[in-house]
């Protein structure tokens, strides 16, 4: 039964939460929402899979329940082997988790003391992490700050340090949630790189959650895209740009919020505010597409480009013939 | 046949001592390990530390000149002298600051709950417990236990006791059940927090009202209190009840002489429960049937 080849197996999974809410006097409402449902996946070792979907679409709780934090209402789930719900602690020791801008550093050490910490906590034999560091140090470019305290370091240098912290200790199931969001330019490609290296040459697996494109198509081969608790896809990059359709977006910034436009050739995917999101087919030009949205709206000004995820999350799910997204 | 089976069953038992021994090592290490982080932490920031340090001993300062003012008006507290309250105060308060210093911090953990980072601390190979109680260790807490060694000292050489073997061994014993007893109630109650993470305030109020109520004799408070402080809450087993066998008194609720020794099975059940309450804790954090 156990598959040593399967490093990550989700099966008919649910988390719901009890949400209580005060309507009146010592009055309080009950509802329950469920994060994730019925969600099944597998992920075999060595495999590097982006985890897609806008926000609260069910993605965190996911990965809380993969790392043990959060308990399933249901279903069944293993990581390399193991209950991670029951057994949390020796999960621990075996995967490495990056949970976005919440850092697992020790602020006021530092860089190489929060190190020299994980070494001792996982009990990493001493010439491996030495080996390691030496590496990651070179590929993360870390020389120049690791004798700072971490509370001095920007952005991209401690989420470069926290990505180090999570592979010292050799994990075989690496978790990700958002590794890139706010980065520089130089700090996004290091990490990229190393990510795809160490996946390359360790076979670590890799779960990586993101809103940027540009991770997914330098790094998965593997997308999954999760919406209202639901896996809505599962399978090649390429799939799902098939599966989309070759479309652009066209963003607009108008004068005041209006409704979504109605603008030939073009459908509105999202409004937010004063902005609108259009996607159009590819093979078709923006330019008159743009003259009759300034002919016929308040323009302040916008941008043509590829599809973000939101706007492929959101296209799938409206082209799709899936079953309507419900909360309940 | 029978015997093997016994002797099979008492390795198994063996084994799984063996087990719990190991994991209480490994994580004793680590709470060392995580403390002394903390420590190079704080002395990043010199100034404050030294400032916390001042205010720590003028608290302590203050506790002390409040009963000193009591002592100057009156000659003796419900029939204990000076000397006698002080050991009361000096064992009451070194017990309740060396919990102090390790549990101190788990008042924190409503605010860790809230501010989301005990995501990060269930996710390290690292008990949670050691983790909360490390995560805001502060080095001037150690400052605490100045105070109460050196009115302790005092009041040992002013008492007029004869220091049998047997007092002698029960000063250490009851320190050490008192400070176990205190940090079992400092986890038992901050378990709450994980149920209810904005009572940050009446967890620490519990916990800093029994350090205060054992500073002085029990019977100060009346019989129905004393009672409910010795079987409900069971802080009269920090120092009052051995203090009683140390200062030769009976009990002057008439409890059996055996209730002087009952401070560490009463330590040990404290423990026990404290630590059922933070699994349940957790559970209910990760939402285990929730």
């Amino acid at each position: 039964m156990p598959d040593s080849d399967i490093a990550i197996d989700v099966q008919n999974v649910t988390r719901a939460f009890v949400l209580r809410r005060r309507t009146g006097w010592m009055r309080r409402e009950r509802s329950v929402l469920h994060a994730v449902s019925d969600l099944s996946f597998t992920v075999r070792a060595g495999e590097m899979v982006g985890y897609l979907g806008p926000n609260g679409a069910g993605k965190s709780t996911t990965i809380k329940m993969l790392v043990g934090i959060l308990t399933p209402s249901g279903g069944r789930l293993r990581v390399a082997g193991l209950d991670p719900s029951r057994q949390r602690l020796r999960l621990a020791r075996r995967i490495g988790v990056v949970f976005g801008q919440r850092s697992a550093l020790w602020y006021d050490l530092p860089l190489r003391d929060s190190f020299e910490l994980v070494r001792r906590i996982y009990r990493i034999p001493s010439e491996r992490y030495r080996r390691n560091l030496d590496e990651f140090v070179d590929l993360l470019d870390l020389g120049p700050f690791i004798d700072t305290p971490v509370r001095q370091l920007s952005l991209g240098q401690r989420m470069r340090g926290t990505i180090t912290a999570a592979f010292l200790p050799n994990p075989e199931v690496v978790y990700l949630d958002e590794p890139t969001i706010g980065l520089d330019v130089v700090s996004k490609a290091a990490v990229r790189s190393f990510l795809e290296r160490t996946n390359r040459e360790q076979g670590t697996t890799i779960l990586l959650t993101t809103h940027d494109m540009g991770d997914v198509e330098q790094l998965c081969r593997r997308v999954m895209v999760i919406d209202h608790g639901r896996l809505g896809f599962d399978g090649e990059l390429a799939a799902l740009r098939a599966r989309i359709g070759g479309v652009r977006t066209l963003r607009v910034d108008l004068a005041v919020p209006m409704p979504a436009m109605a603008v030939e050739g073009a459908e509105v995917v999202r409004v937010e505010g004063t902005r609108q999101w259009l996607q159009f087919p590819a093979d078709t030009s923006a330019a008159p597409l743009v003259s009759e949205v300034a002919a016929r709206y308040p323009l302040v000004d916008l941008t043509v480009g590829e599809p973000a995820i939101e706007d492929i999350v959101a296209r799938l799910y409206t082209t799709d013939r899936l079953p309507a997204p419900r909360v309940g | 046949m029978n015997q093997r089976t016994a002797e099979r069953t008492g390795g198994r038992a063996g084994q799984r001592v063996g087990e719990r021994v190991g994991l209480l090592r490994t994580e004793a290490g680590s709470y060392l390990l995580l403390v002394g982080a903390a420590f190079r932490s704080a002395a990043q920031y010199r100034v404050s530390l030294v400032l916390y340090t001042l205010v720590e001993m003028a608290g302590a300062a203050l506790d002390l000149a409040t009963i000193s003012i009591i002592f100057a008006h009156l000659s003796d507290l419900d029939g204990f002298s000076l000397a006698e309250v002080a050991f009361l105060y000096g064992t009451s308060a070194l017990a309740f600051a060396l919990a102090e210093a390790m549990a101190g911090p788990l008042d924190q953990l409503g605010w860790h709950i809230k501010e989301g980072r005990m995501d990060a601390v269930l996710i390290r190979p690292v008990s949670v417990l050691v983790q909360c109680a490390t995560m805001d260790f502060s080095p001037q807490r150690l400052s605490r236990i100045v105070q109460p060694v050196a009115v302790l000292a005092v009041s040992v050489a002013a008492l007029d006791v004869d220091w049998t073997p047997a007092r002698v061994a029960l000063l250490p014993a009851m320190i050490a059940c008192g400070t176990l007893i205190s940090i079992s109630l400092a986890v038992g109650i901050a378990a709450v927090l994980f149920v209810a993470p904005d009572s940050s305030l009446a967890v620490s109020a519990v916990r800093q009202g029994s350090a205060l109520a054992t500073q002085y004799p029990l019977t100060v408070y009346g019989r129905r209190a004393a009672l409910l402080m010795t079987v409900v809450l069971p802080i009269a087993f920090v120092n009052w009840q051995p203090a009683l066998f140390v200062l030769d008194r009976p009990d002057p609720f008439g409890l059996p002489a055996f209730t002087r020794f009952l401070s560490l099975p009463v330590a040990v059940v404290c423990a026990a429960a404290a630590a059922t309450a933070w699994r349940s804790g957790i559970r209910h954090y990760r939402g285990v049937g929730g």
